[in-house]
């Protein structure tokens, strides 16, 4: 089965799942971080200029602080802010460790400073290819620094119980089964009305029942599951 | 349309999830899927170059072609896939005999507006293509389709593309520009923007072929993707994830044995699968020569050995062999690494600076303030440097410190052997346990005592793990390198069969045997520490 996700177990026993993220949303998230630098390095330039004129120190500072924030803000985004500078925030996606961790100085230093190797030979090109054909999405700085770049994980905010009588299950379901039928319920507004009706009669086993009386079954039975 | 063959595990996604969904899905059968496209694309590209070169006057014309032709040689890949998707290999021939049925639909549409500004088209080819809608009912699943945020989410996506095959191009042309540059040029796309080389044919072409290959990697990527939007967009529109989990529940509810059955089958022939490869992946580890010190060990057991008594010892003895050779117990790694080649150290350049402009600068700071920030900026690396030494001091003084000094060890046998655990008179202190009725505790502490002297006095290589056996074994080979008396080892050999004796089989030795061991001990260690 596929399915984007990386399972990775505990040693307490707990799955964790982590999406990794493809080329396409790294690239916008990469946009943005790039166009937000060269406002502020612009910015920075005329503030220098204004107050120093053209001089030696005013050139010799402007090239400190833009070789600075091209290497510091990555890195001390990565490591104070839950591995997310601005773009990827945006983006909704994180920086991890491979086994789920946060990243510190080291791991966020290595991949960044790799930016040089993926560059290579133009525009990224090394980094992109080595992407698409990594099954996590890594580029080279991920492979050498042992890291992920991952969706941050969102919890989906589940609706409000189902009001109405509760009716008992006829038999155990699993939890998966459970899930389900909460999701048909919850989601039946969305789906067209012959749709729900053909789901409904799919339900048969377990209701006895057939089209619409078949969905108020299941809708009774979802009410005593989300109660 | 069998959704229990599904190959995907279909649960609610974001839009960008179900984008990347569809490098894994082009994974499973991107063989077939390069295949048949590349079979289209590159004859196409192939032909058209050629064309372009023939007739020069209609170049561009010519080189709009594979571009413009773009979305239908797609369709090719959708088919591949949307079989793949429901557990269904076509071969490449397959999909491409197939390929021209499947052209129907859309195409007037795809050729013309929609080709210009339209980057999301992969999202709804599958709708003309795999639901063989059109017109007016088409539109309306393209709308329904594209609710919901999945008709940006393919746009930008598409555009991204575009991008990225513009990467993959430039990248191309600028690796080639490294290779065959001038040595002065800094650029390595320098052959673009020198105007008369990039108007030559050769250039020209070139660049063509770069773009043929870019596009020949991205296309599957962009299909791929764009269709397992298509799918996730369907699935979640139609409940796809709740109708599967509803009819294996319906499935279970018969008792069907005839379920259990094939997954046992399934499973016992990837066990098969497994077991049948194992062999071939264990031997695949690099194979390499023992070290030479490990080779005179080997040589040495083979030389003590006596020859086999009999068949069954010969057998146990190979096993034995057997065992040892094993990564795990032979002591040696066998590990691939890089070594550097004969170096060839190379001049550096000189770099002339020109001092011009310096004289042209305003006088709103003085020259003074730079040449400070400069020795503070340089202060300030060579303080970060001395802290992170001072930070890390331990680490780096330890692994100076491990690498020189062997540490003595601190018990031998499960016996604290430290001296400052021992008192400063032995034999009175033995001779008095003795007389308390101690005799465990008496002995204990003599051999202790002596194995500490062994250690901190003649400097016995014993470690930690070492039975008393070893001890003796070494002190004896201690004694044949002339590092150790003679009458140290005999003392050592007689206490070392006392404790034996008494520790492990009761037998205490006499009042008299004992005063004159701690007698000799005197003699021979001397008494104080």
């Amino acid at each position: 089965m596929l399915d984007g996700r990386l399972a990775l177990l505990t040693p307490e026993g707990i799955r964790l799942s982590l999406t990794p993220a493809g080329p396409v949303r790294r690239a916008f998230a990469w946009t943005i971080d790039f166009v937000l630098w060269l406002i502020a390095v612009i910015v920075i330039a005329i503030a220098i200029r204004f107050a120093m004129g053209d001089s030696n120190l005013g050139e010799g500072l402007f090239l400190v602080v833009l070789f600075l924030s091209y290497w510091g803000y990555p890195i001390l985004c990565e490591v104070y802010a839950g591995g997310k500078t601005l773009g990827k925030r945006w983006m909704g996606l994180e920086v991890v460790r491979e086994d789920g961790l946060p990243v510190g100085w080291r791991e966020s230093s290595l991949r960044n400073l790799l930016l040089v190797a993926d560059f290579l030979p133009m525009m990224y090109a090394t980094g992109l290819l080595c992407m698409l054909f990594d099954h996590r999405f890594r580029r080279l700085g991920d492979l050498v620094a042992g890291t992920l770049v991952i969706y941050s994980p969102k919890t989906r905010a589940r609706k409000a119980a189902q009001s109405g009588e509760a009716h008992p299950l006829p038999f155990p379901l699993t939890p998966e089964q459970q899930r389900a039928l909460i999701d048909l319920v919850e989601r039946a507004e969305h789906l067209p009305p012959s749709r729900c009706l053909e789901l409904a009669d799919l339900a048969e086993p377990l209701t006895g029942l057939r089209g619409e009386a078949s969905l108020a079954r299941l809708r009774a039975y979802v009410a005593g599951l989300t109660r | 349309m069998r959704l229990d063959r599904l190959q995907l595990d279909l649960r609610p996604r974001s839009h960008s999830q179900a984008l990347d969904l569809g490098v894994a899905l082009l994974r499973q059968s991107y063989f077939t899927c390069y295949a048949t496209w590349l079979a289209l694309w590159l004859p196409l590209n192939l032909l058209c170059g050629l064309l372009a070169w023939q007739y020069q006057d209609w170049a561009f014309f010519f080189l709009v072609i594979p571009w413009w032709l773009r979305p239908l040689l797609e369709r090719v890949i959708v088919l591949v896939l949307s079989r793949a998707v429901f557990g269904q290999q076509l071969s490449w021939w397959q999909a491409l005999r197939a390929w021209p049925k499947e052209l129907g639909g859309g195409w007037f549409r795809v050729l013309t507006w929609w080709r210009l500004f339209m980057p999301g088209r992969g999202l709804y080819q599958p709708i003309w293509q795999l639901e063989q809608a059109r017109g007016r009912f088409a539109a309306d699943r393209r709308r329904v389709l594209g609710r919901d945020g999945a008709g940006p989410a393919a746009y930008w996506f598409g555009i991204a593309c575009v991008h990225f095959e513009a990467v993959l191009q430039i990248g191309l042309i600028s690796l080639i520009g490294l290779f065959t540059a001038p040595p002065d040029a800094m650029n390595p796309l320098w052959m673009l923007f020198d105007q008369e080389i990039a108007q030559s044919q050769p250039v020209f072409l070139m660049s063509l072929a770069c773009y043929a290959i870019a596009v020949g990697i991205m296309a599957p990527i962009y299909t791929a993707c764009c269709f397992t939007l298509y799918l996730n967009r369907r699935a979640e529109l139609e409940a796809w994830d709740i109708e599967i989990i509803l009819r294996r529940l319906a499935q279970e509810r018969q008792g069907s044995k005839s379920l259990k059955l094939p997954t046992v089958g399934h499973t016992l022939a990837v066990l098969l699968a497994v077991m049948l490869i194992l062999p071939q992946a264990v031997q695949a580890a690099p194979q390499c020569e023992p070290p030479e010190d490990k080779k005179v060990e080997a040589d040495l057991i083979a030389r003590q050995r006596t020859p086999a008594q009999s068949t069954e010892q010969q057998a146990i003895r190979a096993e034995l062999d057997k065992v040892y050779a094993h990564d795990d117990l032979r002591g040696y790694r066998c590990v691939q690494t890089w070594t550097a080649k004969n170096k060839t150290p190379k001049e550096p350049e000189k770099e002339d600076k020109d001092e011009e402009d310096k004289g042209k600068r305003s006088e709103k700071v003085p020259d003074w303030a730079s040449d400070l920030t400069k020795a503070i900026l340089i202060l300030g690396a060579i303080a970060l440097v001395a802290w992170l030494l001072y930070r890390y001091r331990d680490r780096i003084v330890g692994a100076f410190q491990q690498a020189e000094t062997r540490k003595l060890p601190g018990e031998v046998a499960g016996m604290d052997i430290r001296p400052e655990s021992l008192p400063d008179d032995i034999p009175t202190a033995v001779r008095k346990l003795w007389a308390e009725g101690q005799q465990r505790n008496a002995l204990g502490l003599l051999y202790r005592a002596t194995l500490s002297r062994l250690v901190h006095q003649y400097a016995l290589a014993l470690t930690q793990g070492a039975t008393e056996g070893d001890c003796v074994k070494l002190a004896q080979q201690a004694h044949q390198q002339g590092e150790l008396p003679a009458d140290t080892l005999a003392l050592t050999q007689d206490i070392t069969r006392i404790w034996l004796a008494a520790a492990y089989a009761q037998q205490w030795p006499s009042d008299a045997a004992l005063d004159s061991s701690c007698s000799r001990w005197q003699q021979t260690f001397g008494g104080a520490a």
